[in-house]
């Protein structure tokens, strides 16, 4: 009788622990005229000219067809504490290709292996302008060549390839996996979430931040939109 | 009996109250000096206690960290191991191989010994056989018992060699099981290494002692009559968690000093903390430790930036100090003030002076200009390093009509009206890309005078120079400056007559857009003449400016060389309500010279117009200035290589080598008007590892390569300057750099370096797959519209040859961040690895070495090449 009711206690704790947990999800709005996105002359690298039919744009700005901004990073600012978490098994890809980086923003974990990966048959290199990482600034002469890369310091920091000096790209390291990047689509999703009070901030590398705070409750999702204005 | 204790016969009054009392007090004060001796006086203890607490808490943190850190369920894992294999070697199998191990061994023993004993018989048959042999008659029965036993040792000695055999064999059955435990052993010792770490540590610190911690130094100092004397240093009583990691975070006194790097150079076990802190070594309480309670003590604790000021005690000689930043710009604020002029200052006597000379000033500009600006020259270029002497109008004339008469005196012949026909235009276009804005500051553009902090400028202001100087005169200047000043500092930027001209053209733009109404001097009487050379002469102007008729004097003020020690006592603070203090007293003399000036003192030291910043700086520049210097076995000899250093580096320092070029991490001022970071001009720190001694030997010398079409980077347009340094100079700078890069100077043939025959055609291979030519250009065109920005390519390889050390260009590839931080060339080999594993075998050095030979061999004509080298 007493160690069923110690088996149903600890059931009904687990259960209790797993259900702690709510979802921020929300979208990134922009408000005003979208700037024309300037064209990238790729005259330099006769490979890179190849690699598109049509002169390719900027992808400092862009403003999604239903209104949202892409390339958003959104991600829990105050609120955890000093609380740690598991590094991800899970590796981060970067890509280079047609002599674009992709994604253009990324999040990742301190201890997350990011993989480089250049899938153009040219030179490029990827440098690192992080300070309190360390640098590194590796060159990927071939196709298909790939470097790992681990952060033990969170921080957000640009990379760029010398050779192609319009590429560039923007890496944020945390040390907690509530982050997310707007897609096509501009809204985001921070899962299972501890219950709790949050700041949440979207960053864009134009607009800079917005901050949100929002309450977790035990189950279910919150909703948090943001929105940025054209300057 | 009686009524009084007077009346009591003296042998018969009894004491024992007195005694009973006083034995009581006594005793109390007894036990008071103990208390007072032993825990009152010395709060060291206390502290000693705390300390310890704090840092066995500390540690046992960090105990429970690595017990957290542990891998439990590998130590599991590893203590069932260690199980099994103990119990195997309690197993029947064990014990059985044990017993037959024994028994080989007993077995081969007694083989061993019946073989010693056919041996002994054996020799003693040979003896006596051999002997009957000698004697003539030969002993057959002896003969026989001698080869009976040597059948007999054979015969043993297969036994013997077989049991050997069994032995091994059983022994490596036995070791196989021992050696099992001792591995899983060490491997749970390998596990609990730090745990245990902390704990040793923890026991270490819970049976530590309280007691005094002291450094003696014998002899470091000396007394009134210059015997050597001990000093002693007990700081670390208090402060014993210099040395400790975790005590990072800790309060002081406790904390963890911030600069272990420095330490390293400065062991406080040998050195102790006095001679960088200053105090009072032998005092046990912080009061008197630090000075605060002992107002008489001559050395109080440095505080703050103050701190740097010790330096200079065995650093007297070095202008810059890679640990001590502060006090490097402390010296160079000191220098470029030109406080060396006026007062003798140890390590600095031969310092050039910081003015222009001025025998031909008459041919530069005229009388009034001249008087204007003596009477104040922050008039006309409020950031000039010249102070203010505060003359009165009658000083002012008189000390121009003594410049005017020894310079028109003086002949200087250049063109008249060559200049002309220049266009302004083109002129602001020059002069804003070939590099004057280095040095001069021009209109709104002060960039460059805040990015380096200073509140002056190291070369004249331009934004009114065309009130200043007349064309004539900047047209022979800028072609060539040392035409006019023999020993200026100004290089020569190699402007074509057309360029000069333009320049010309704009300069004269330049106007002081202000009205003045002509003074009316009288320049050519003698009475004034001879006043201002007076004047001249009272004032030290030739502590800065070389002065006709000035030759022979020295400098006009007081030795600084003990101005640190200087006393509260011997300082006047005139009609001021100044708190008199040395520091002050200092902060207020160098903010206002005159300020402690009253109707009796007369001051002639002229009016700086230092910043808050420099005014602090330059206090801690004199508090370093003092006699004090410690015995030479304290100090790190200041060995030919060091000499080097600074040899060289004072001439980098005396030609401004820091306004364009980054140089022991200073400097690179003129950054800040170059926008596109890829044309700044090199960071020369490694020069010495990088490039061969003769090419540097030569671009000094002459320059003229960059910006020129067989420079590196001839789309640059800042140019580096003709210095006309003479082969002296350019020796020193030559071991200086190489100094920096632990390079001695030696001859070298780099024209005999050969690529190797095998290695060359294959770092040609590399050098098309890594597509070196995507930055570096092949030729000396700049690429055409459309292409790449000039902005994006990297330095011609085609002059690699007859400029880099071989042995670099392999460096570089290794990793170019290392050598060049923040350089935009990548490394193609992260982390040593080559990423073509199918040549030369993979080695990357070698592949390496390999894009150097084709490197070396590009826009080359074709040398013999030898099979070896």
């Amino acid at each position: 009788m007493r160690s069923s009711s110690l088996v149903v206690a600890a059931l009904t704790f687990c259960l209790v622990g797993q259900a702690f947990a709510g979802d921020i999800v929300g979208k990134i709005t922009f408000e005003g005229a979208a700037p024309k996105g300037s064209k990238i002359k790729m005259n330099a690298d006769p490979v890179c000219m190849k690699a598109h039919k049509e002169p390719q744009l900027s992808q400092e700005v862009i403003v999604n067809k239903n209104g949202t901004l892409k390339n958003v990073l959104v991600y829990v600012k105050e609120g955890l504490g000093g609380k740690k978490f598991d590094v991800p098994t899970s590796k981060v890809e970067f890509d280079q290709i047609g002599c674009m980086y992709t994604p253009h923003v990324l999040g990742i974990q301190t201890g997350q292996e990011l993989l480089v990966v250049n899938s153009d048959p040219t030179l490029h290199n990827v440098h690192s302008l992080s300070k309190d990482n360390p640098q590194f600034n590796v060159a990927q002469p071939k196709k298909g060549m790939t470097l790992s890369k681990k952060f033990d310091k969170p921080e957000s920091f640009k990379v760029k390839c010398e050779v192609h000096t319009w590429m560039n790209a923007w890496i944020t390291v945390f040390n907690h996996p509530f982050f997310a990047v707007t897609g096509d689509d501009g809204s985001f999703s921070l899962k299972k979430l501890p219950a709790g009070d949050y700041t949440i901030e979207a960053w864009h590398e134009k607009y800079g931040t917005q901050t949100m705070k929002v309450k977790v409750a035990a189950t279910g999702s919150q909703t948090a939109d943001l929105k940025f204005v054209a300057k | 009996m009686f009524e009084k204790r007077s009346q009591v016969p003296i042998e018969s009054r009894n004491y024992s109250t007195y005694y009973f009392v006083f034995s009581g007090l006594l005793f109390l004060g007894t036990m008071w000096a103990v208390v007072d001796e032993v825990s009152t006086r010395r709060p060291w203890k206390e502290q000693q206690k705390q300390y310890y607490a704090l840092l066995s808490s500390k540690v046992q943190e960090r105990v429970n960290q690595a017990a957290a850190d542990l891998d439990s369920s590998r130590l599991v894992e590893l203590s069932a191991q260690l199980q099994v294999a103990q119990d195997s070697m309690n197993g029947p199998t064990y014990s059985g191989l044990q017993g037959k191990y024994n028994s080989t061994l007993k077995q081969l023993i007694d083989a061993t010994r019946d073989y010693q004993f056919a041996k002994s018989r054996g020799d003693e048959a040979y003896y006596f056989y051999k002997k009957s042999v000698r004697e003539g008659k030969e002993d057959l029965g002896q003969k026989k018992k001698l080869d009976t036993n040597e059948a007999e040792m054979a015969a043993h000695q297969v036994v013997m060699t077989q049991l050997e055999g069994r032995r091994d064999s059983l022994f490596a059955f036995l070791n196989e099981y021992r050696l099992n435990v001792k591995t899983v052993q060490s491997q749970i010792k390998d596990l609990q290494k730090n745990t245990e770490k902390w704990e040793t540590k923890l026991k270490r610190i819970r049976s530590a002692s309280i007691e005094v911690k002291q450094v003696m130094m014998l002899d470091y100092d000396r007394n009134p009559f210059n015997d050597p004397k001990a000093r002693i240093d007990r700081c670390q009583t208090c402060h014993l968690g210099w040395n400790e990691e975790v005590m990072e975070d800790a309060p002081q006194p406790y904390k963890k000093h911030p600069f272990p790097e420095l330490l390293a150079k400065h062991n406080p076990e040998v050195f102790g903390c006095t001679p960088c802190h200053r105090g009072q070594g032998a005092a046990l309480t912080a009061g008197f430790g630090h000075g605060e309670e002992d107002h008489y003590w001559e050395n109080p604790l440095l505080k703050g930036k103050d701190i740097y000021a010790s330096c200079n005690e065995c650093h007297e000689n070095q202008s810059s100090l890679q640990y001590g930043q502060e006090f490097t710009r402390a010296k160079r604020v000191m220098l470029e003030s030109g406080c060396h002029g006026c007062h003798e200052i140890k390590g600095y006597a031969d310092v050039a002076k910081i003015g222009p000379e001025l025998n031909k000033l008459a041919h530069k500009t005229n009388p009034q200009w001249i008087y204007r600006w003596v009477k104040n020259p922050k008039d006309h270029n409020p950031h000039t390093r010249m102070p203010n002497f505060r003359l009165s109008d009658d000083q002012a004339e008189a000390v121009t009509a003594y410049l005017m008469d020894i310079s028109s005196k003086n002949e200087f012949g250049y063109m008249k009206g060559a200049y002309a026909g220049g266009d302004a235009k083109r002129g602001k276009q020059l002069v804003e890309a070939v590099g004057c804005q280095a040095c001069h500051v021009l209109g709104e553009n002060t960039k460059v005078r805040e990015l380096r902090g200073t509140s002056y400028d190291i070369a004249p202001e331009l934004t009114r120079v065309g009130s200043k100087v007349n064309p004539d005169w900047i047209y022979d200047w800028i072609r060539n400056p040392r035409h006019y000043n023999p020993t200026t500092k100004m290089p020569n930027l190699r402007l074509s007559d057309g360029e000069a001209k333009d320049v010309v053209a704009y300069l004269v733009t330049l106007k002081d857009e202000r009205k003045f109404t002509d003074a009316s001097l009288n320049l050519t009487s003698a009475v004034t003449i001879k006043r201002g050379e007076r004047t001249i002469r009272e004032y030290g102007c030739n502590g800065c400016h070389t002065i006709q008729g000035m030759e022979k004097e020295g400098r006009v003020s007081v030795s600084l060389s003990n101005f640190g020690r200087k006393r509260v006592e011997e300082m006047d603070f005139g009609d001021t309500e100044i708190h008199h203090t040395w520091n002050d007293w200092v902060s207020n003399k160098l903010k206002n010279s005159r300020a402690f000036q009253t109707d009796r003192i007369v001051q002639k030291m002229p009016v700086f117009a230092f910043s808050d910043e420099e005014i602090a700086l330059l206090r801690m520049f004199l508090l370093s200035e003092t006699k004090d210097e410690p015995d030479k076995k304290y100090i790190q000899a200041f060995d030919k290589k060091q000499q080097n250093i600074e040899t060289g580096r004072r001439v980098a320092i005396s030609y401004n080598c820091q306004q364009c070029h980054q140089l022991e991490k200073v400097g690179g001022y003129i950054g800040a008007t170059i926008e596109e970071a890829a044309f700044l001009p090199p960071i020369i720190t490694g020069e010495g590892a990088k490039v061969q001694e003769p090419w540097l030997h030569e671009f000094l010398q002459s320059p003229s390569t960059v910006g020129q079409p067989n420079s590196i980077r001839p789309w640059i347009p800042t140019r580096m300057p003709t210095f006309k340094l003479t082969d002296d100079e350019i020796g020193r700078l030559t071991k200086y750099f190489l100094g920096m890069s632990n390079q001695e100077l030696e001859l070298r043939d780099y024209k005999s370096y050969m690529p190797d025959p095998v290695l060359l055609p294959v770092g040609k291979s590399i050098f098309t797959d890594f597509q070196c030519l995507k930055c570096h250009p092949s030729g000396n065109t700049a690429p055409k519209s459309g292409e790449a920005s000039t902005a994006d390519l990297a330095p011609n390889l085609t002059k690699a040859r007859d400029r880099l050390k071989p042995e670099w260009i392999v460096e570089w590839l290794a990793d170019p961040g290392k050598i060049q931080e923040g350089t935009r060339m990548p490394t193609f080999f992260p982390d040593g690895q080559s990423p073509l594993p199918d040549v030369l075998g993979g080695d990357a050095r070698k592949q390496m070495m390999a894009i150097r030979d084709y490197v070396i061999s590009i826009g080359q004509p074709a040398r013999p090449v030898v099979s070896s080298r």
